[in-house]
């Protein structure tokens, strides 16, 4: 059982259309951003103002959080179908576990010390809650060998019951003030340049994942494991391990995307976060992220969330009938994926001329 | 030396006369006669390269751009496709069988010709033909049974009688007992003489020379494309198949010489010190206890043929498969490897068979390179401008070409990803280095360059344990090898013993 050879190793040559092609995966996005970008400022008057774009950055921070998740998982080829669900979730036990401190330290005496101790808590916690959910999904995929489709999609629904089983339908307005700052404030005074603190938060999401996937071991890993897990695992990585801590990343990052969620609401509640999941893994592949593991990066997925942003609020300047809006919206997007994949074929295929 | 067969055997049902054919400038088959009669069973030997696999390929209809000619009880014939062979009467049963696992095995046998009725899959009848066919072949095996609940052996079973009810008068198989226990190969011979006794033609391709000797009425030889003789079986042995196969020892040396360069004297060396040893070690379906070390500055061959087994053992001795039973120790020590990354920090590096399963071809080579040492390599941060540093260093070191670390693996040619995979391994030291296969499917230049890579290596007092299908690999460069056969050692060679005849007689 021979393997075929090629007889003579093929060898991209230098120039302009081969970096470009090589790039594909990259510069496909961009150019689909570009175009929308130019398109929205041409087409209506308001798109190209400061202070929208500024709220296109705000809109899709949260988003940014979790996608920054979606992407480790991505990356190392398995998917998590649970962020919504995890976020939602966490906002909730976030709040209750501020509201039931606070009425704790009312029947202690405790003073106002807890207001800041309190929010510290509640946000600690549920970030290790929401961790912990991750955990789960890994150890489901990685030990008992669940596909991550399936272990995710469970969570999903046990974490979607259990935040309306807690909540009952009610709405809870007691927030830790961190969640409120981090999630509803503003630095600076005046518009344009009053800067919504999310979007500190979500840039950093993005700093934080991009450098952990450019400059660690562990990113690294996580690489090579959705490039090829068998010859990973052959070149003495614990695959398993690698997979699994992608997921907990996954749930942390949804969980503290929820908790943000309640600070910009004002409220935590068990429901309104459903297009999260699909909003979150199209952003990324959109990005240009393989869904198949390996290639992509945070880089791709600023670009995909731009896109996402851009989009969503570009069609809310032309003005366009609610019911017009998202089938127009989706038939751009498919476009968009469509352009990604052409592009890698041109990239292919430049490869193995 | 032909004993008289009886009237029966004597006509042919297929021959083929003067065929050959070539692929691009390689010959596969040069000016080849052979002669099946109608009822017998007739092995088919050679080594690897013999042109057993190309003939297979004609008879089976699978290319027709040969010369000479096939014909088919007397009838000159020219297959168009293998749907073509198959429609007049032959029937491929290839090593690995291309079954549908989560089927019954009454779909499996039906799964070209499923009865319906009006669009609707008539179950009942289905299962009852399935059933009565399988019983008028002698087989008990339930066909509402899922194949993949069947044990290999019985798969194989199912999959002939299934050649057989599309209608095959002509069967080939391919390998039929490289996977099967000694029951099953005993089940699957009483099958044969059954079918034989119901006057089907059997063409019997193996590398396993008892078998052939065996089941077989007469055995036709291969050697480089061509035929070399056709024999009563009755009137061979194994020691003059061995001989046919691969020529007697001086015309080898010869061969070898003129192929691949000035063959390095086996020189007797002083045995270093255990680096790895193995106790026991049973993986059952595998191999069975199993036993044997490997000493520093060694190169320690082990021969057999596909399934013996020794992919498993090697996945074992890595961690990437688990033993049932047995000890290793690495260095005196015992060792235990739960995980692959325990083998890794323990010293022990892995060359898979599949260079599919060890390089990221869409990755960078340098990625590639670092990756199993990244720890001791990049401690803190990953830093590009050094990294690609070492990888260059490595890969000039294996002589990668084209030698440019930032090119992806995949863009390489397949000697050269050998050598990436090598250069992985490379970055420290290892203490044991095991390789499989390692030079499947290179040309002889790239096989060289990788063997001598291996040889300086041993130099530097690696242990080296070598797995490999071809006998040549490891006369070459081996110090001492062992034979591996159906998961057990059969045998240990060394010095003059070493050589290609011992080697294959004891697989």
């Amino acid at each position: 059982m021979s393997q075929t050879v090629p007889l003579s190793p093929s060898v991209p040559r230098r120039g302009l259309p081969i970096w470009m092609r090589q790039r594909a995966r990259d510069l496909a996005p961009f150019f689909t951003l570009l175009v929308l970008v130019i398109f929205f400022s041409l087409a209506t008057d308001s798109f190209l103002r400061l202070v929208n774009l500024r709220n296109i950055l705000a809109q899709v921070s949260t988003l940014a959080v979790v996608a920054t998740g979606i992407t480790f998982v991505l990356l190392c080829g398995e998917i998590d179908l649970s962020v919504a669900a995890v976020a939602t979730m966490t906002g909730v036990v976030a709040a209750a576990l501020f509201g039931e401190g606070l009425r704790l330290s009312d029947t202690l005496y405790l003073g106002g010390g807890w207001e800041f101790a309190g929010g510290a808590i509640a946000v600690v916690g549920g970030a290790i809650f929401a961790a912990g959910l991750g955990l789960l999904n890994g150890w489901s995929t990685t030990r008992i060998g669940l596909p991550s489709f399936m272990a995710t999609l469970a969570t999903m629904q046990i974490a979607t019951g259990l935040g309306q089983f807690f909540t009952k339908g009610q709405i809870v307005y007691t927030l830790a003030p961190t969640l409120s700052y981090l999630g509803g404030e503003y630095i600076g005074e005046r518009d344009p340049w009053r800067l919504p603190v999310v979007i500190l938060v979500g840039a950093s999401a993005l700093l934080i994942g991009h450098f952990v996937l450019t400059y660690t071991k562990f990113g690294r890993y996580v690489y090579m494991t959705g490039s090829n897990r068998e010859a990973a695992r052959l070149s003495g990585i614990n695959t398993q391990w690698i997979v699994a801590a992608c997921l907990a990343i996954s749930g942390f990052c949804a969980g503290v995307a929820g908790m943000l969620n309640t600070g910009r609401l004002g409220s935590a509640q068990g429901y309104g976060l459903e297009d999260m999941l699909l909003d979150s893994i199209s952003a990324v592949v959109l990005g240009g992220t393989s869904l198949f593991g390996g290639e992509g990066g945070v880089k791709n997925t600023l670009i995909g969330l731009l896109i996402f942003g851009v989009l969503s609020n570009g069609l809310n300047q032309l003005q366009l009938d609610i019911y017009v809006r998202l089938w127009v919206r989706g038939v751009i997007l498919l476009v968009a994926l469509i352009i990604n994949i052409y592009a890698l074929r041109l990239r292919d295929n430049g490869a193995t001329e | 030396m032909t004993n008289r067969p009886p009237d029966h055997l004597t006509t042919p049902i297929l021959d083929l006369q003067n065929v050959s054919k070539r692929y691009g400038g390689a010959v596969a088959l040069a000016a080849v006669d052979f002669e099946l009669r109608a009822g017998e069973v007739h092995g088919l030997v050679g080594e690897n390269g013999a042109g057993k696999s190309t003939m297979m390929k004609l008879l089976a209809g699978v290319f027709n751009d040969y010369s000479g000619e096939l014909r088919l009880h007397g009838q000159p014939v020219r297959f168009a496709s293998p749907a073509d062979a198959q429609a007049r009467g032959i029937g491929m049963v290839y090593q690995e069988l291309s079954t549908f696992q989560h089927l019954t095995v009454a779909e499996n046998l039906f799964s070209r010709t499923i009865p319906t009725r009006g669009g609707i899959v008539r179950w009942r009848q289905m299962n009852r033909q399935a059933q009565s066919l399988l019983h008028e072949l002698g087989l008990d095996i339930n066909v509402t049974n899922r194949m993949g609940q069947l044990s290999v052996g019985s798969q194989q079973l199912v999959e002939i009688a299934r050649v057989i009810f599309s209608g095959a008068q002509i069967i080939i198989l391919d390998e039929p007992t490289s996977a099967l226990s000694a029951p099953e190969t005993r089940r699957l011979f009483d099958f044969i003489g059954r079918l034989k006794s119901q006057s089907k033609t059997i063409i019997f391709i193996s590398h396993f020379l008892e078998d052939v000797l065996e089941i077989t009425d007469r055995i036709t030889v291969l050697k480089n494309s061509h035929k070399v003789a056709t024999l009563a079986t009755a009137a061979t042995n194994k020691h003059q198949l061995v001989e046919l196969m691969i020529g007697s020892d001086a015309k080898i040396l010869q061969q070898m010489y003129e192929e691949a360069g000035p063959l390095i004297a086996r020189q007797p060396r002083a045995l270093g010190e255990v680096a790895l040893g193995v106790a026991n070690l049973t993986q059952p379906g595998a191999f069975a206890d199993v036993s044997f070390a490997v000493h520093k500055g060694e190169i320690l061959g082990l021969f057999g043929f596909m399934g013996a087994g020794q992919i498993q053992l090697a996945r074992c001795l890595f961690g990437a498969e688990q033993h049932r039973s047995g000890t290793l120790a690495l260095a005196g020590r015992p060792l235990r490897l739960p995980t692959t990354s325990a083998a890794r920090k323990a010293g022990i590096a892995y060359v898979p068979e599949n260079r599919r399963n060890s390089l990221m071809l869409q990755q960078a080579i340098f990625k590639n390179v670092t990756l199993a040492h990244l720890g001791q390599l990049m401690p803190g941060l990953l830093r590009q401008r050094k990294e690609v540093g070492i990888a260059q260093q490595q890969i000039d070191a294996v002589g990668v070409r084209p030698p440019r670390p930032m090119l992806n693996a995949g863009a390489l040619s397949g000697g050269n990803q050998q050598k990436v995979v090598l250069a992985k391994w490379l970055t420290q030291q290892p203490q044991v280095l095991i390789l499989n296969e390692p030079t499947r499917g290179m040309d002889v230049g790239a096989k060289d360059e990788v063997l001598a890579i291996v040889q300086n290596l041993r130099d530097q007092g690696v242990a080296i344990l070598l797995i490999t299908t071809e006998p040549e690999t490891i006369v070459r460069i081996a110090d001492r090898s062992l034979v591996m056969r159906r998961g057990q050692i059969t045998a240990e060679l060394a010095g003059e013993t070493l050589t290609k005849e011992n080697l294959m007689r004891n697989a």
